[in-house]
């Protein structure tokens, strides 16, 4: 008996070893995990090879101090990210160049492109942060505890050539150094990072399926028409917030596409919504776009002898399509623009850049409040013809309420049944479930899908 | 504290003085000589002034503007104004502008065309002597340089430059005094900080650097760059020091090879920072030679100046030497003038120098009545040692033989054998 109670000792002895080293093990990986010297990538282009390859270390700090004081500190202290940081540090006093690997680097046409990782130093960059008053996540004004940043993931599929001394002739003569050239064109600006990615109660697959949400969400711009002073004016405004949104690679819809659904439906508008929704809303849902954005501008120009000024004011406010919820409100005072061929191109200027600036914000604004909103579903429209039998229906229900993050009915007649639908899936993922669940509803095993259109599904019960 | 002593500390507290890394071209617009009421024949006038022109041209690190608006406009307040007007019909408008990324104000149009740096040359002084006794003339010229930063509207930065020349006739003396300016003049543009070279380096292979820039920045063959390692305190200023030391070794259009000379922490690596440092092009080593002759030894000082600008493995030189023990048996000072040639190997900061002079050597009466006598010719060939002890000074050891012939046999004895010594080189 002792023998067995000695030998029982002996295995929970060697259980609490192994899960005490297995919890040392674990430590030590997570301190591993994040450091005070990160490795970032970067890329960039400029007109000589010195300039991409600075241009893209920049790009790979920029991103560090994206991660490190938050996406939304990022963005509103932009100007001064711009003109503190990068404007006045020598970039070499927040890289480690010892570090430095060229995973591309080369010309396209006129320009040279440099595309590389390097380990960042974070003491250094934090305190540059601090002695300009940028805060946020891990830059407090105390300090207290060192900045600490994972190893950015390096991108895939790229040439890797480290900082060695091995070099070539042919370098030197301004072609490639390595050997791949990419012919896709290099985001300068900074990569918006995901919020989702901030949010600890989601699990790792709806975390996953928000994200991809939000990257793929598309947008339609467009302006009040109500209160517009020049058409073209406007129109050029639209376009830079399209261009901004589309060098940030997010979909969007063409202004054609918008003018043309405009002018062909507009009459078809009327009778379907009697004017409660916005035409800019109904032409959003029409086109498929998840967010609609609109802007109002009003512009003032002045000529003095030969030289001329402008300043905009630009209102922008973003809604979601489906529910017309506002995501984003931002306005902005141009500075007084100068031009020296004209007034109208001064104005043009004042509007173009006024909205320029406010995109990033915008876009910051709309993500982040989407991907809170996501964390309570999609909503979706889910209308069943043919439902006479009400008690079938509810038990419908109450399986479907089980199965998604909230379920509404809006509407029960002999005809239909209407149902707001929260989940965190695709319309497809829904159609699915439907069809799961009605094999589980005796009675229901002859649904099926008779319309489907942007967040809408409409089925025939087979009764 | 000796790491200190290596170290030069620029400690940043200037807003936006360390931002630029990579130099840019600047506007520049050379106003014409101006003189005082100097009596100078216009043609001695014209040549300084297109010698100073030249300079800047040269110099590669500079778009020269208003060639045509520097003769005809009568005060400098006309001359900034022709230029402005010519930059506002040639201003190109930012990129970011055009595209509707960025606004453009009035302050950006100002700095656009008011964005260039004006030289004004004067001749400050001028004198031209005539030596009876040596029937030769001597001239002393002195032209100041003011740089004025239109844009700021203040200047900010001024010298002077003395040049001295002597001949037969007037002509003959200013434009040896002219034929100086160009030297000096380059020397102290390339020390403004403002004009300095900025840049950096884009590949390594061994300890050759590949760094941009080349002939059309005016980056010369023997140019010297610092490697600058800028550093965040916990302050967060920038500090900045220096951490090596390359020499230009072959020039192309917009790139350059340099020699790393020494580089600490493991460097350099792709991506440092350069700092031109400018230098006039020259070395002095002063050394000190025992010559073993026959059974006597013998000692000699001298000075070798040696063409560091312009030069990399061959470089020229010239050098005076003075036999020490026997100027007091003499009666006079034996000096010996050479010129020569060397060869440099680059070991890091050690370098392997064989060299090879051919000279003459006089004696210098200590008496006024005696007259300046020819004493031996012959040269000598030597292997140096040196070491770069500081960016600036190396330290050296030499050894050689000497092969200095009489003229005089009864006068003055051979100069000939062993020798081994030792000097120290400044760099500047």
């Amino acid at each position: 008996m002792q023998k067995r109670s000695f030998f029982s000792f002996l295995i929970i002895i060697l259980i609490l070893s192994v899960f005490i080293v297995s919890c040392t093990s674990l430590q030590d990986g997570s301190s591993t995990d994040a450091t005070e010297r990160p490795m970032y990538y970067g890329r960039a282009s400029g007109v000589t090879a010195l300039e991409a390859l600075n241009n893209a270390k920049v790009e790979a700090v920029r991103r560090a101090v994206s991660d490190l004081i938050g996406p939304a500190s990022f963005s509103a202290n932009r100007d001064k990210i711009d003109t503190d940081l990068f404007g006045k540090v020598n970039i070499n006093a927040l890289v480690m160049n010892d570090t430095l690997v060229t995973l591309q680097a080369g010309r396209e046409g006129d320009l040279y492109f440099s595309d590389l990782g390097i380990r960042v130093d974070l003491k250094a960059l934090a305190a540059v942060l601090r002695k300009n008053d940028i805060y946020g996540n891990q830059i407090t004004p105390g300090g207290g505890q060192p900045a600490l940043l994972p190893d950015q993931a390096p991108p895939a599929g790229r040439f890797v050539q480290s900082n060695t001394r091995e070099t070539s002739k042919e370098t030197a003569s301004g072609s490639a150094p390595t050997a791949s050239v990419s012919k896709t064109p290099a985001p300068l600006t900074a990569p918006i990072a995901s919020p989702s990615s901030s949010l600890p109660e989601t699990t790792e697959e709806e975390r996953r399926f928000i994200e991809n949400h939000i990257r793929l969400m598309t947008y339609m711009i467009y302006y009040d028409e109500d209160k517009v002073e020049d058409p073209f004016v406007m129109t050029t405004a639209v376009s830079i917030a399209n261009e901004y949104l589309v060098s940030q690679k997010r979909e969007i819809v063409d202004f054609r596409q918008i003018e043309e659904v405009k002018r062909d439906r507009e009459l078809a508008y009327e009778e379907s919504t009697g004017s409660v929704m916005s035409l800019i809303q109904w032409i959003a849902q029409k086109t498929n776009a998840d967010v609609y954005g609109e802007i109002e501008a009003s512009t003032a120009g002045e000529t003095q002898g030969r030289n001329h000024y402008g300043k905009a004011n630009v209102a922008v406010r973003f809604f979601e399509a489906s529910t017309g919820r506002l995501l984003s409100s931002r306005t902005y005072s141009s500075p007084r623009t100068f031009s020296l061929s004209s007034q109208q191109d001064a104005l043009a200027n004042a509007l173009q850049s006024s909205l320029y600036e406010l995109m990033p914000l915008l876009l910051s604004d709309v993500e982040g409040y989407m991907a809170k909103a996501l964390l309570s579903g999609i909503k979706y429209d889910l209308i069943i013809q043919g439902t006479e039998d009400a008690r079938l229906m509810r038990e419908f229900m109450q399986n479907l309420e089980r199965r998604v993050k909230s379920v509404k009915r809006t509407f029960q007649s002999a005809e239909e049944t209407r149902y707001e639908v929260y989940l965190l899936g695709t319309i497809d993922d829904l159609e699915d479930l439907v069809y799961d669940l009605a094999d589980t509803v005796p009675g229901l095993a002859g649904l099926e899908l008779i319309y489907m259109r942007g967040n809408s599904l409409t089925f025939h019960s087979g009764l | 504290m000796k790491k200190l002593l290596g170290l030069i500390l620029f400690l940043c507290f200037s807003l936006g003085a360390f931002a630029q890394e990579i130099s840019e071209k600047r506007d520049i617009a050379i106003f014409r000589l101006s003189y005082y009421s100097w009596s100078i024949p216009l043609e001695a006038l014209g040549s300084v002034d297109e010698e100073i022109k030249n300079v800047f041209i040269n110099l590669g690190r500079f778009n020269v503007l208003g060639m045509t608006y520097r003769l005809e406009s009568e005060d400098i307040g006309n001359f900034i104004s022709k230029i402005q007007e010519f930059k506002e019909v040639k201003a190109e408008i930012p990129r970011e502008v055009l595209l509707g990324h960025a606004a453009f104000m009035e302050a950006d149009f100002r700095r656009l065309v008011g964005s260039f740096i004006v030289v004004i040359p004067v001749l400050s002084y001028y004198d031209l002597s005539y030596d009876d006794e040596s029937k030769t003339y001597s001239v002393t010229l002195e032209t100041s340089f003011t740089f004025v930063n239109v844009e700021e509207e203040k200047s900010f930065a001024h010298f002077k430059i003395e040049t001295l020349g002597s001949g037969e006739n007037p002509n003959e003396t200013i434009r040896s005094a002219i034929s100086s300016i160009p030297a000096q003049l380059s020397y102290e543009v390339r020390k403004i900080p403002l004009f300095q070279i900025k840049t950096g380096i884009m590949d390594i292979s061994g300890r050759t650097a590949l760094i941009q820039f080349g002939k059309d920045r005016g980056v010369t063959v023997g140019d010297e760059f610092a490697i600058i390692q800028p550093r965040i305190l916990s302050s967060g200023f920038e500090l900045k020091e220096e951490t090596g030391l390359l020499v230009v070794k072959e020039v192309h259009e917009d790139f350059s090879y340099a020699y790393v000379l020494f580089a600490s922490k493991g460097g350099p690596f792709v991506g440092d920072q350069l700092y031109e440092v400018p230098r006039f092009g020259s070395e002095s080593a002063f050394y000190g030679h025992l010559l073993v002759r026959e059974r006597d030894l013998s000692l000699l000082a001298g000075v070798r100046q040696v063409a560091t600008r312009g030069f990399y493995k061959y470089r020229p030189f010239v050098g005076i030497e003075f036999p020490l023990a026997l100027n007091y048996s003499l009666g006079g000072f034996l000096s010996t003038l050479y010129l020569g040639v060397e060869l440099n190997w680059y070991l890091g900061r050690l370098q392997i120098t064989p060299q090879v002079s051919a000279g003459i050597s006089g004696k210098i009466p200590f008496e006024e009545e005696e007259e300046y006598q020819l004493s031996h010719a012959g040269g000598k060939v030597q292997l140096t040692v040196s070491y770069l002890f500081r960016k600036n000074v190396k330290l050296f050891l030499d050894t050689g033989y000497s092969l200095w012939y009489s003229i005089e046999p009864s006068l003055f004895p051979d100069l000939t054998g062993l020798f081994a010594g030792a000097g120290v080189t400044v760099k500047y």
